[in-house]
Formats: C-alpha cells, sequence, structure tokens
C-alpha cells in the first residue's frame, strides 16, 4: 500500500510525528506523508485517533485535507494534501540580519482571512483546534493558507469536565487558559488567531513568553489587568490572585496599569501605515474576557475585510 | 466438560464485596480520568452491561428463561454468571479509570455503530459468548477515551485493568477503527442526549427497585447483589424498572436497537441537540406510572407477560411459586467452575490481572507520563508500571 507513494525528503517534525514529502506514483502528484511509529504499550495514540477521526469530518479549503489512512501494525502513515511552507518559516526567511519583518498588509489581510474561515468551519464542526501557531498554519505559492495540524484537536459538543489547561503553545495561549480555566470553548483559537495577526504585521511575536508567569506579564502589560469590572468570574479563576498580587508588585503606579496603544506599539514594527480598522479587529479577538473575544464568524465580517465579503457580483 | 474461562473475563469471586456499594469507600483510587465523579460506580456498570446486551440483541430481563437453551456453553452471553463476571469486570474497570460518564455513553454509542457496520453483524466478531461482548465493549471504551478525555491510558494500562491480553486490544483497536474507516466523529454523537435520559431513568428505577428489594429482601435480593428483577423469567417476577423501560417517544431512537440496531437513527435525527444544554430540562420523570404504559413502545416489552402481571397485581408477594429456585443453585458459586478457575484448570498467573494487581498500583506513583510533545517524564517501576497518556 505505501508503495504506492514514493518518500522524498523530510519536511518537519509534527508533534508527534515525522513528516515527509511524498510522491504518489500513480497520480504524480506530491502528499505529505506524516509517520507516526506506533508503540505496543501505548497502542494507537490518541493524538492520532483524535487527529484523522476530527479531520475527516473537515473538509474545507483552509483546512489541509487528509488524503489517507495507512495502518500497519508498526506504523500509522497519514496521507495529507502537500503544502509548499508553513508560515513560520516564510517570516523567518524575510527576516533581514537580525531583524524580522512583517508581511505586506494585503497579504497578512489575505491569510488572516482564510485563518479565521479555516477556523470557522472547525467551530461550526464542533471541533476546537488548540494549537493554532503560525508553525501550524500551511501555505503554498498561490497564496492559500490552510490549517494543518490537529494533533491537540478536540470535539467540544460533549462535555468539557476533563479539557486540560496544557494545551496551545505558550506565546499563543489565552490568558484566561494560563490562569488555570478549563471551562474554554471556541476563543482559546480566538486569541491565538489575535496574536497570529500581530506577529504577521511586525514578523515578532506579540507574547514572547518563557513561562506561564511571565506570559500573564507580557500580556498583562499591554493588555491591561483584568480586574471583576472588566471581566467577571476573572477572580475565580486558580492562578488569578497570584498573577494579580505580582503585577501589582511589580507595576505599583496604578495609573501604568492600563492596556498600551496597540497601534503605536506594532506600528514600530510595520512599514506601512497601520489604520484604526485592522487594530479594532485585533482588540477584539485580543480581547481577555473570553466572552468578550469575538467569534470566527463575527470576525469574518469584520470591516477590515469588508473586500472580501462586498465583492462585486458582476 | 469443564471449558476455560473466556479470556480476558477471568475476575476472581474474592475480589469483589457482595455488596458493591462498599467498593468506592474502601477503594479510593487517585489514578483515574475524573476526581469526582457524576454517577455511582456500581449503577453505570449495570447500566452498562444491560446496555451492552441490548446492543447484542439480548433483553437481561428474559436472561434466565434464554439460559436454559444454552446452559451447554459456558461462554453463553446468557448465562447469569457470565452477566454477573462481566458486570464485575465493568465495575473493576470503572473503578480503576473513573472514565467520565460522557465517554462512557460514546463508548456504548460506538458498540452500537461497530456491531452495525460490520459486514455480518455479530456473527462477525464470533458471535453472542461473553467474551465477544467482554472484550468488544473494552475496545469501545477504549476508543471513547482516547477521543474524547484528555487523559488517557495506554493500552498496557487497559490491558492491566481489563485482563485482555495486550496483543489483542491492539488488534481489536485496528479492526475497529478499520471498520469504522476512523470516522469516530461524524455524527458529532448524536444521541449523547439520548444516553443522559436513558441513565437518569435507569437510576431512577434502580431506586425504585431497591425501595421494593427491601421489603421481600430474602426472596429478591441475588447472593451476589444484582437486582434480581432482570433475572427474571418471562412468566415470573414483576419488573417494573428495566434499563430502557420508561419510554417515551422522545427516547425512541434508543428503543429501536430493541428490534432493529440497524435504523435505529432513521427517524429522529434531530433529538441530539441537547449538547451543552443541561440535560431534559422538559421531561418530567415523575408522572404517575400508568401513563407511560401508553408510551412503550418495546416491542418485546409490550408481548412480554411482565408487564402484564405488573399491571394487573397488587399482591406482590403472590410470585414465589413462580421463582425458579435453580436459578440461584445454579448460581452457587462453589459449584461453578468457572468462579473458581484454578479448581477446574490451573492458569497461568497472569490471567488473574485484576485480582493479583490492585487498584493501589493505578495511582500515580509509578506512572508513565507520555506527553504529545515527546517529553516522557519516567519513573519506571517494571514491577508495577501502569501507563498514562495525556495530552499536555
Amino acid at each position: 500500500m505505501s508503495s504506492q507513494f514514493k518518500q522524498l525528503e523530510k519536511l518537519g517534525n509534527g508533534t508527534y510525528a515525522t513528516v515527509y514529502k511524498g510522491l504518489n506514483k500513480t497520480t504524480g502528484v506530491y502528499v505529505a506523508l506524516k509517520e507516526v511509529k506506533l508503540d505496543s504499550e501505548e497502542g494507537t495514540p490518541s493524538t492520532a485517533i483524535r487527529e484523522i477521526s476530527l479531520m475527516k469530518e473537515l473538509k474545507h479549503e483552509n483546512i489541509v485535507r487528509l488524503y489517507d489512512v495507512i495502518h500497519t501494525e508498526n506504523k500509522l502513515t497519514l496521507v495529507f494534501e502537500y503544502m509548499d511552507n508553513d508560515l513560520k518559516k516564510y517570516m523567518d526567511s524575510l527576516t533581514v540580519g537580525n531583524s524580522p519583518q512583517g508581511l505586506e498588509l494585503h497579504l497578512v489581510k489575505y491569510f488572516q482571512w482564510q485563518l479565521l474561515e479555516g477556523l470557522a468551519f472547525c467551530h461550526a464542526n464542533k471541533i476546537l483546534n488548540r494549537d493554532l501557531k503560525p508553525q501550524n498554519l500551511l501555505i503554498n505559492k498561490k497564496g492559500q493558507l490552510k490549517l494543518g495540524d490537529f494533533g491537540l484537536a478536540r470535539a467540544f459538543g460533549i462535555p468539557v469536565n476533563t479539557f486540560s489547561s496544557e494545551v496551545v503553545t505558550l506565546w499563543y495561549r489565552a490568558p484566561d487558559v494560563l490562569m488555570g480555566s478549563r471551562t474554554y470553548t471556541t476563543s482559546i483559537d480566538i486569541w491565538s488567531c489575535g496574536c497570529i495577526l500581530a506577529e504577521m504585521i511586525t514578523g515578532k511575536p506579540l507574547f514572547p513568553g518563557t513561562n506561564d508567569e511571565e506570559q500573564l506579564k507580557l500580556i498583562f502589560e499591554m493588555m491591561g489587568m483584568p480586574t471583576e469590572a472588566t471581566w467577571p468570574g476573572v477572580s475565580q479563576l486558580p492562578k488569578y490572585a497570584a498573577s494579580s498580587a505580582s503585577f501589582q508588585q511589580q507595576h505599583p503606579n496604578a495609573a501604568l496599569q492600563g492596556p498600551k496603544d496597540l497601534k503605536e506599539l506594532l506600528q514600530v514594527n510595520c512599514k506601512e501605515k497601520l489604520d484604526d480598522v485592522v487594530i479594532n479587529l485585533l482588540h477584539g479577538l485580543l480581547q481577555l474576557n473570553p466572552d468578550m473575544r469575538l467569534s470566527a464568524k463575527q470576525a469574518l465580517h469584520h470591516t477590515w475585510f469588508a473586500e472580501y465579503y462586498q465583492r462585486p457580483t458582476n | 466438560m469443564i471449558l476455560p474461562p473466556p479470556p480476558g473475563l477471568l475476575i476472581h469471586p474474592h475480589q469483589f464485596n457482595n455488596n458493591n456499594n462498599n467498593n468506592q469507600s474502601n477503594e479510593k483510587i487517585n489514578g483515574g480520568v475524573s476526581e469526582t465523579l457524576d454517577y455511582d460506580i456500581d449503577t453505570m456498570a449495570e447500566f452498562v452491561v444491560k446496555t451492552a446486551y441490548m446492543i447484542f440483541g439480548i433483553d437481561t430481563r428474559l436472561m434466565q428463561s434464554n439460559s436454559m437453551d444454552d446452559s451447554n456453553s459456558s461462554l453463553a452471553i446468557t448465562s447469569p454468571n457470565n452477566y454477573n463476571l462481566f458486570l464485575k469486570g465493568i465495575i473493576s474497570v470503572l473503578n480503576a479509570t473513573r472514565l467520565p460518564s460522557v465517554t462512557i455513553f460514546m463508548s456504548l454509542d460506538y458498540l452500537m455503530k461497530y456491531l452495525r457496520l460490520l459486514p455480518d453483524g455479530i456473527n462477525s466478531i464470533g458471535g453472542k459468548f461473553i467474551n465477544v461482548i467482554y472484550q468488544n465493549t473494552i475496545v469501545g471504551l477504549i476508543l471513547a477515551n482516547k477521543f474524547n478525555d484528555d487523559k488517557t491510558f495506554t493500552n498496557k494500562s487497559w490491558s492491566q485493568a481489563t485482563g485482555m491480553d495486550l496483543s489483542l486490544i491492539n488488534t481489536y483497536e485496528r479492526n475497529w477503527l478499520n471498520i469504522f474507516n476512523w470516522k469516530l466523529y461524524d455524527d458529532k454523537f448524536i444521541l449523547y442526549g439520548d444516553f443522559i435520559l436513558s441513565f437518569q431513568q435507569f437510576n431512577q428505577q434502580k431506586q425504585e427497585t431497591s425501595i421494593q428489594d427491601d421489603l421481600f429482601n430474602d426472596l429478591m435480593k441475588s447472593p451476589l447483589g444484582v437486582p434480581s428483577p432482570y433475572f427474571a423469567s418471562s412468566t415470573g417476577m414483576n419488573t417494573p424498572s428495566t434499563p430502557f423501560g420508561l419510554q417515551t417517544p422522545k427516547l425512541s431512537t434508543l428503543a429501536h436497537f430493541y428490534s432493529s440496531p440497524y435504523h435505529y437513527m432513521n427517524n429522529n435525527s434531530n433529538i441530539g441537540n441537547t449538547f451543552q444544554q443541561q440535560p431534559v430540562p422538559n421531561y418530567n420523570y415523575q408522572q404517575p406510572q400508568p401513563s407511560y404504559q401508553s408510551n412503550f413502545n418495546i416491542p418485546i416489552i409490550k408481548s412480554s407477560p411482565i408487564t402484564n402481571i405488573y399491571n394487573n397485581n397488587n399482591n406482590n408477594y403472590s410470585y414465589d411459586e413462580q421463582f425458579n429456585y435453580d436459578y440461584y443453585n445454579f448460581y452457587d458459586s462453589k459449584q461453578d467452575p468457572m468462579m473458581y478457575p484454578s479448581q477446574a484448570q490451573p492458569q497461568p498467573q497472569a490471567v488473574y490481572p485484576i485480582y493479583q494487581q490492585p487498584q493501589k498500583n493505578l495511582q500515580n506513583d509509578n506512572l508513565v507520563w507520555l506527553s504529545t510533545n515527546q517529553q516522557t517524564y519516567k519513573q519506571n517501576n517494571q514491577q508495577t508500571n501502569t501507563n498514562y497518556s495525556t495530552i499536555y
């Protein structure tokens, strides 16, 4: 069966697998072969079970297509649509010397639109991705962007009592999750989308923390410290008290605790002139209170995307 | 002739208290998926077993009479003895794993779908034998746990907790995924709301049954603590309580697999949209008993004399002459080679995994945590290693 594909160069290591470029010898079409070594004690990994069963439900042009699964006793091979690159590597390739460069704003907008389209489809199908980050957004030479890794994804149509708070790569992890919330829902992915949007604009990660505490500190310094007034229920989160106390200690001047001007901060690292519309969208995605964040579908209707949804029909 | 006990279903009777209610207080398990459970383990185990039987096309209330027919096979699914082994196995597994109820319901949903997807139904996997039903119920639990929970167990842990051979688990798991074509979420678990309702009814009926049991304790109570009405002969006892007996039309999707597991979803494909809502906001379980009679739509029950007796008689104490005492004789575990496998046939020790590995081995001390980014924290203890993997 696997002889149908010729294995070519290694493309990278996923969360639980190695990915190779492959050639379908019958059709001449390139594919990505994601190989999972099977451990007899573990059995079929739950990550693979989820990624495969969820991706089988997700057929959308902004989600990488899973073509086939080859399951033998020792190895599991997932045959995916081939994509040229991922967003992380692409942005890295734009670096000039030591200074990262943002993408051109029209490309930022096109990528962000596709990201939200793919995500809205996941959410409509009751699936959380839980690991959105530039490395997992695959792109090709046509400028298409597709969500590519569902190893941490899970269904949310059914109860959430065993959700882990250890999901999403730290830099893209929402403040509610960082403070120990386990009742998160689609808003967890939206926060990541906000971080990715800012990163595409500047070429630099928005909140590059090295641990949970620093991650929260970076978020609060930029967005302000949440209170019961701005986020009802926040004080009930397991790690709120501690993070609030250390924040107050580091920033005794209450006047400086408020949110910073996001536009001003991003403009420093962006060659084009940022307008208020994109900053408004960014604020909608990066609301500290998860209930206040836009949904993927709402974000797609944001004015910034008017040129896509108001395409002339003639 | 004495057949060897079914693989993966060797559970020593002394492992369990006759009064199963003691299990939870005696054995505090820290290693499971959920710290606090939203169900009583014994009740849930009974629900799982009875639902599994139903999925296999067997009404547990009619089992005693059926068991007469099959009494020449010690693996017969209809033997009350095997029923009890199965029940105890599931109790043990739920104690060890502490799966959330949603995962358990999902496993039953998988089992139902699996049989429907098989080319020749139950016959494709070996027929109506106790090891077949047990092992496939377990594989359903394994896949539901891996699909649904952020904390999952390795197959080796499942092997230790169930007595199933590891390579058998791996093979079955592969077969299931293949038969399902990996589509474990294609209907978004549309029957979830129905399972919640069914379990609530089951709980309520069990409580009612236990009140009745108190009334005529000696007569009714089975020696192994299984509520006896479920083993009533079809002409014997009244049966006010059945797993899905209190059906309303709303629940008819589940009722359908009594008679036809192949069509259970055709009619009410919209009823499962109760996700994320508090279950059963407007369903009245407290309706007076006579009124549910009109809502029965289960062919087996309709044609069963059980319900007629229940309807007509108020002299509940009159059926002792119909009671089958052979049932209890049959049940005497000391006479049953299956309950004492070592007397019947020497078995390798490894086949008593649950008995030999006290629950405490499933606690956190010896865990091997596997994480998806391949950071592995191994605190290996070769003798008692129980492996969990979790999505971190």
